[in-house]
């Protein structure tokens, strides 16, 4: 009976630490999808100022998403995904040719959160009314 | 490279710890739930191994999902018998009264080289010996011999018998296991004359072992002559 308990308890251990990890990948590939939606923006609005604020900022969620982050998903993933942040926040002079680039990060991000979920049309839903 | 020893420590642990878990009855003959768990096992701890690019959790989450699934499923097993048939499947008797059930070794699809092959491993060289032969839900084959070709026990011989427990280790390489002598109902005092009326010391013993009755033997760690007797005796 204790093997039968230890087993339930790391089941449900490991079904608790995979939603919120989940939960996390989720919230924090959201956060950074709509700061990459805003330098979008501010390269059509033609601010530069604000388009090196909004890399900055990015590139400070990213790091702190990014450590976490590599205990759940595959590296080749998160590199992918930290060349792309690179490349958009060193892109000052023709800001034009980062908005491929956004829209391709974006599109990656996205595939990654939904990668993670386990029921991604219910626990979307869920997130986004939570968010 | 660190990083991979560092991992295939955490492999290793985890690995034993999951076949822990499963218990002994998994590390005998298994079920065909227990192989297949076994060979998931084996393949899902050697991709984190060899691809540093996958993080450890993603091998580790699945070998513990699978070996907590295989102990809760046993229990369900112990639970509800009825699992058992589907999980397992159930015995089958090819050979019943000394007559070989040919549907059934069909439907096993077991040769008769299989069957012989599998009778003669217990020791049996005419299928006409056999009373009962099951092949057992593990693929092993269960027999039973007729009365004639069967071997005779000492109940049949009217033979004297006693109930003994096997003889235990009470000393092992100069080291007497207090244990040991507890389970036998011994003191050291007494296992110590013994060593005593035998000329030797605790030391000089390779090991000493003794059954309930008080029957003994020392071997000794040079090369004297093995010493049996009675323990408990006083001089």
């Amino acid at each position: 009976m204790t093997r039968v308990k230890i087993s339930i308890a790391i089941i449900l251990s490991i079904i608790i630490t995979g939603l919120f990890s989940e939960m996390y990948i989720y919230r924090n590939c959201g956060k950074i999808i709509s700061t990459a939606e805003k330098i979008s923006h501010s390269v059509n609005d033609n601010s530069a100022y604000d388009t090196a604020e909004l890399c900055t900022e990015m590139q400070t969620e990213w790091r702190k998403f990014e450590k976490t982050a590599s205990m759940f998903t595959e590296q080749t993933k998160l590199s992918e995904i930290k060349r792309m942040i690179a490349v958009i926040s060193a892109t000052d002079d023709n800001q034009a040719d980062i908005q491929p680039l956004i829209s391709e990060l974006i599109c990656t991000l996205d595939t990654l959160r939904y990668s993670v979920m386990t029921c991604p049309v219910i626990f979307s839903e869920f997130f986004s009314k939570n968010a | 490279m660190n990083i991979i020893l560092i991992r295939s420590l955490i492999l290793y642990v985890l690995v034993i710890f999951s076949v822990r878990l499963m218990g002994k009855r998994q590390l005998g003959e298994l079920q065909p739930s227990e192989l297949v768990i076994t060979i998931l096992i084996s393949n899902i701890a050697t991709l984190p191994l060899e691809d540093v690019d996958i993080p450890v959790i993603i091998g580790a989450v699945p070998i513990l999902s699978l070996v907590c699934f295989e102990v809760i499923m046993s229990w369900l097993i112990l639970k509800f018998p009825k699992l058992r048939k589907i999980v397992s499947g159930s015995p089958k008797i090819i050979i019943r009264n000394g007559e070989l059930d040919v549907h059934t070794m069909r439907e096993l699809r077991l040769s008769v080289d299989d069957l012989l092959t599998a009778v003669r491993g217990r020791d049996i060289f005419d299928l006409n010996e056999i009373q009962y032969a099951i092949v057992e839900t593990t693929g092993s084959f269960s027999i039973m011999k007729k009365q004639s070709a069967d071997t005779p026990t000492r109940n049949d011989l009217s033979l004297k018998c006693e109930c003994a427990d096997p003889p235990i280790l009470i000393i092992s390489d100069g080291r007497l296991l207090e244990n040991a002598v507890k389970c036998l109902g011994f003191t050291e005092e007494t296992i110590c004359r013994t060593i005593k009326n035998a000329n030797g010391k605790i030391n000089d013993i390779l090991l000493m072992t003794c059954d309930t009755s008080g029957n003994c033997c020392i071997v000794w760690k040079n090369n004297r002559k093995i010493f049996k007797g009675k323990t408990g005796v006083s001089n």
